[in-house]
């Protein structure tokens, strides 16, 4: 499309590249800074994105995006623009209308707006470039400038705004000018130079914004705006621009896109080839990330050697009336000024812009072609424009004439490559050809598009399930922004949120007005204690208890009796015994002896079925309320349960705790027998018990029901969670549910099962039930007020919503626990501060943000923490962890496993004689592997409550 | 010596062990016993009796007071761990009694 106004425009880029590289001094002149609009700051925008790239990178096409990060181009700049989409809209729209507006009404209007544009670019630089970015961004000119915006901030966007004004403005100055006539254009490129420039920088911009397309989209504007009245314009800013240093980048951005592009071109053969080496369709693509429908329409417009090679494409695909010869030509015209702007361009530099202008003709009847392609496609591709675009592509395509949007349609049509940022280069383009052709083309192309419209449709099996994966992603934005709405409603957790992050940026800038200063100067102040006595002081002596329990676990077999020994004694020494492997059928036995009440043995690996047939028939168990047989596998088929536990109906009539972890032999008929040979149960724990399903589970409801406290299920994977939601809502009383591991567990169940039993909850185990996110937590704060222990370990789509969930819903938490999940310091930090006063356990292993705000809110909110778990939070300084040993007065037991950053200055300078490090140094674990609790046998209830 | 800095300790036998009140109160059952508020006996006449624990028992447990007083300090100056010797047929019944004590 472009290349048909380039060759009318051709004539006059000779007379006018003069004026073009005065008009960067005049730019400059009148405030706005090329060198700003220029790529030398694009860098930094580009290292801002990170995120945004690195979910684009996901994305097939992220590779040439990598490829070209690599250069600092203003594309990057654009991606990361059109990463961020919030917040841009309403201004951007107002100005794309200005402009537009002003397009329309002449140069004045148009210099307007550069002004203010220029303005905010004194403002900002930065903004600037990001502002181009968002250039690339919007699309069709506007959408794009949308995009950019918003990242960079509300201000930014402002300006971003007025330079894609500006850009916009160029370019519709371009398309009026094409189509009003060279007269404005002369004016505006000499006179209103500065209005010109904006214009090319604005194409410029847009170039980089879209990144290699953006160079493309800026030749093609150029194109367009030589192509009509402004290809001197065009040429001059081709010029001004390759100069600058996009020339080369451009050139190099062009060659990688173009191997982008081709691979990812899924459509067009012929005019990959084409492309290849020249389109940069694929840049766009993953800078609007967001508006991932784009790729469905997936034609990419090519650079401006692309629209040359577009042309050829079109013509080929079409197999209208476009001659390849003149397409060709055409192409090396773009080339030519390409060429003459960036050596690199070189490939292509051919001939003089003269034979530009003799091509200009083949180039127009390329246009029609490719025109009338888009103009087929547009329909469907229309619509996934809008799509992608979301509301304002909308608004933007609203505001633009009919005959503009066909163009854009068109032109992405062409582009075949499936590169939305090409689309919207393509947009772009058509809009300025639109403009040019104006309707008089309009239905001749239809016709065309009409016909050929059936060889544009693709099907790509890859395209849609990205875009399946789109819509799920934006299925859940919105409910994510509805949610972080609603949070922003000011309650305690995002008033702590607000006041850490200001206490924050505060930091920061006071660390940058005297930055060079105290570059290390960490925002936590501990001071180590020097003195040597305290290090001794801090040496824990082993106590009595200790030194007597190893020794008789190294003696076990002289054990004649352990009758009148304690129960938490036997729990200790049995603990011990397993743990060292010494475990036997002596001390089982001796265990069993007497009546006892309590018997817990956490690993039963070594027990025969024989051994454990005998010993158990020899044993009272009238008494038994507590019955721990962990790792049972081995010892309990459902054969010995019927001679042992299950021997009659009723014959365990105490026990209310039963564990039977690992007993990957109990079916659902083991435990229905066990079930009623045990009435008496309130807590069952039947993790690892592959057998069970929710054929078991249903059993238990049924003879348990609503007496039944605790269940845990961690790890059965033969139990589906959405089939056991019926049994698990006859439990009302359940206080605890453990369901690690359960794959099957999802938001519905939670949401539905908490809604009906929530009240009761005290203790909630959802660890890696991988397909959790936020809106599980919601309910989970809304319905479980009483909720006293919640482990979130691995439940990797957690954001932070969840902690302000928590902190806002459940006051009560004494026991959290995370794990590798992705909260930030900031928001860690604001839930201690607002409910962090109850919490005896905490564990953040591995949440890798954990940093000093976690650290000093620890420090200031933790007075009762019992044990806190710090492995793996590798941004934690001797000083922070120091400041939390010391100001945590409870503080017992201080796992830092994996954190080597923390040295001696730590352990030898903290001052609390009570705390214990765990992990550092080789420190004996075993015995601080979580054991079940051995103090009762229900966590949350009294068992005498029970019964 | 003065009396207020000793702790006599009275075992099932009868058998008294005075003991420096520093080390008697390594067990947080007796230091709870010697510093609750009130006039008990225990607090105004420094004797606490132990009716459950017999004489061998409780001299191994005077000896473990003394013992973890200088463990620190023996760990520190020879960096070697100074070792507690048990009897072990004395073992499940100083455990019991190290429990009672809480030490």
């Amino acid at each position: 499309m472009t290349i048909l106004r380039s060759r009318q425009v051709l004539p006059r880029p000779e007379n006018k590249p003069k004026p073009a590289p005065e008009s960067p001094s005049k730019a400059l002149k009148s405030g706005f800074s090329f060198t700003a609009i220029e790529e030398p700051i694009t860098p930094a925008k580009i290292l801002d994105p990170p995120s945004t790239r690195s979910s684009y990178e996901s994305t097939p096409t992220s590779s040439s995006f990598a490829q070209s990060s690599v250069e600092p181009d203003p594309l990057r700049s654009g991606f990361t623009g059109f990463g961020s989409e919030s917040g841009w809209v309403p201004s951007s729209s107002a100005v794309r209308r200005s402009v537009r507006l002003a397009s329309k009404r002449g140069v004045h209007e148009i210099e307007r707006v550069t002004r203010v544009s220029s303005r905010k670019r004194k403002i900002d630089v930065v903004s600037v470039e990001k502002n181009e970015g968002v250039d690339s961004g919007r699309v069709s000119g506007k959408v794009k400038v949308l995009g950019g915006g918003k990242e960079n901030g509300v201000e930014e966007i402002g300006v971003g705004v007025d330079k894609l004004g500006s850009v916009v403005g160029t370019a519709c100055e371009n398309g009026l000018c094409l189509d009003f006539g060279a007269g404005e254009k002369v004016v505006s490129g000499k006179k209103k130079a500065n209005v010109a420039f904006s214009g090319q920088i604005g194409n410029k911009i847009k170039v980089s914004g879209e990144g290699e397309r953006v160079l493309h989209d800026g030749s093609l504007v150029g194109s367009e705006c030589e192509n009509g009245v402004c290809l001197d314009l065009g040429g001059s800013e081709k010029s001004t621009s390759m100069k600058k240093a996009k020339g080369k980048r451009n050139i190099d951005v062009v060659g990688v896109l173009g191997g982008d592009s081709v691979k990812e071109s899924e459509r067009g053969k012929g005019c990959f080839n084409l492309r290849s080496g020249k389109k940069v369709a694929k840049p766009k693509w993953e800078g609007f990330g967001w508006s991932d429908s784009l790729k469905a329409e997936g034609t990419s417009i090519l650079g401006r050697v692309e629209k040359g090679e577009s042309v050829d494409k079109d013509s080929i695909m079409s197999g209208d009336r476009v001659v390849d010869q003149p397409k060709l030509e055409l192409g090396m015209k773009k080339e030519k000024s390409i060429g003459s702007a960036v050596p690199d361009d070189s490939q292509f530099a051919v001939s003089s812009d003269q034979n530009e202008l003799k091509n200009v003709k083949s180039y127009d009847g390329i246009r029609d072609g490719v025109i009338r392609r888009l103009s087929r496609e547009e329909k469907g591709k229309g619509k996934l424009v809008e799509v992608d675009l979301l509301s304002d592509c909308m608004d933007e395509v609203k505001l633009i004439p009919e005959p503009k949007r066909e163009t854009s349609i068109e032109s992405t049509v062409f582009g075949d490559s499936a590169t939305p940022t090409l689309e919207n280069v393509k947009v772009q383009a058509m809009e300025t050809e639109a403009k040019t052709h104006t309707e008089r083309t309009r239905d001749r192309f239809r016709n065309i598009a009409k016909k050929s419209a059936s060889k544009f449709a693709h099907f790509s099996a890859r395209e849609e399930e990205e875009n399946h994966v789109v819509d799920e992603a934006e299925r859940e934005m919105p409910q994510r922004e509805v949610e972080e709405e609603m949070e922003d409603w000011p309650g305690p957790f995002s008033t702590a949120m607000k006041i850490i992050r200001d206490r924050g940026t505060n930091a920061n800038m006071q660390q940058e007005n005297s930055s060079l200063h105290k570059a290390n100067s960490s925002p936590v102040v501990w001071v180590p204690r020097k003195d040597r006595q305290d290090g001794r002081s801090k040496l824990l002596v082993p106590s009595l208890q200790e030194l007597c329990i190893a020794i008789l676990s190294k003696n076990v077999d002289a054990i004649t009796s352990l009758d009148s020994v304690p129960d938490l004694l036997r729990h200790r020494l049995g603990q011990l015994l397993c743990d060292t492997r010494r475990m036997n059928d002596h001390f089982f036995d001796l265990l069993l002896s007497g009546s006892p009440t309590e018997i817990r043995v956490r690993d039963c690996s070594w027990l025969t079925e024989e051994r454990f047939t005998k010993s158990f028939e020899a044993c009272d168990v009238n008494n038994l309320m507590v019955l721990q047989l962990d790792q049972c596998g081995r010892c309990l088929p459902d054969y010995v349960l019927h001679a042992t536990l299950a021997r009659s109906s009723n014959c365990l009539p105490a026990l209310t705790t039963i564990s039977l972890k690992g007993a990957c032999r109990l079916s659902d008929v083991g435990l229905g027998s066990l079930l009623s040979s045990a009435p008496a149960l309130r807590s069952i724990n039947l993790s690892q018990c592959s057998l069970l399903t929710s054929d078991g589970i249903n059993r238990l409801a049924d003879s348990l029901g609503s007496v039944l406290r605790e269940l845990y299920l961690d790890d059965c994977q033969s139990i589906d969670a959405m089939l056991i939601f019926h049994a698990l809502s006859k439990m009302e009383n359940l206080e605890v549910l453990s369901l690690v591991g359960l794959q099957t567990v999802c938001d519905d169940f939670v949401s539905q099962f908490l809604a009906l039993c929530g009240d009761n909850i005290k203790e909630l185990v959802l660890a890696e039930c991988s397909k959790l996110t936020d809106s599980s937590l919601k309910v989970i704060a809304k319905s479980c007020s009483g909720l006293r222990a919640i482990d979130l370990s691995n439940l990797a789509k957690l954001t932070d919503l969840t902690l302000g969930y928590l902190a806002n819903g459940c006051q009560a938490i004494q026991m959290l626990k995370m794990c590798r999940n992705a909260f930030s310091d900031e928001a860690i930090a604001a839930f201690l501060e607002t409910s962090g006063e109850p919490l005896t356990e905490l564990s953040l292993n591995n949440v890798n943000k954990v940093g000093h705000n976690t650290a000093i809110s620890l420090a200031r909110c933790s007075r009762n923490l019992l044990s806190l778990d710090l492995s793996w939070c590798r941004n934690l300084t001797n000083e922070a962890v120091g400041l939390i040993a010391d100001s945590c007065s409870s503080l017992k037991v201080l796992k830092l496993f994996g954190c080597t950053q923390i040295t001696n200055l730590f352990l030898d300078g903290h001052s609390n004689p009570q705390v214990q490090v765990i992990g550092l140094k080789m420190t004996p674990i075993l015995e601080h592997i979580k054991a079940p609790d051995l103090l009762g046998p229900l966590q949350y209830s009294s068992g005498s409550s029970l019964i | 010596m003065r009396k207020e800095d000793t702790v006599k300790l009275i075992s099932a036998e009868g058998f008294e062990f005075v003991v420096d009140k520093k080390a008697a109160m390594v067990s947080q059952t007796i230091r709870n016993m010697l510093t609750s508020p009130g006039s008990f006996a225990e607090t105004e006449h420094g004797e606490v009796t132990f009716p459950e624990i017999t004489t061998t028992i409780l001299e191994k447990i005077c000896q473990y007071f003394y013992w973890s007083l200088q463990y620190a300090s023996i760990l520190y100056d020879s960096g070697k761990e100074s070792e507690f010797h048990i009897e072990p047929e004395l073992t499940l019944e100083l455990m019991m009694a190290a429990n009672y004590l809480h030490t």
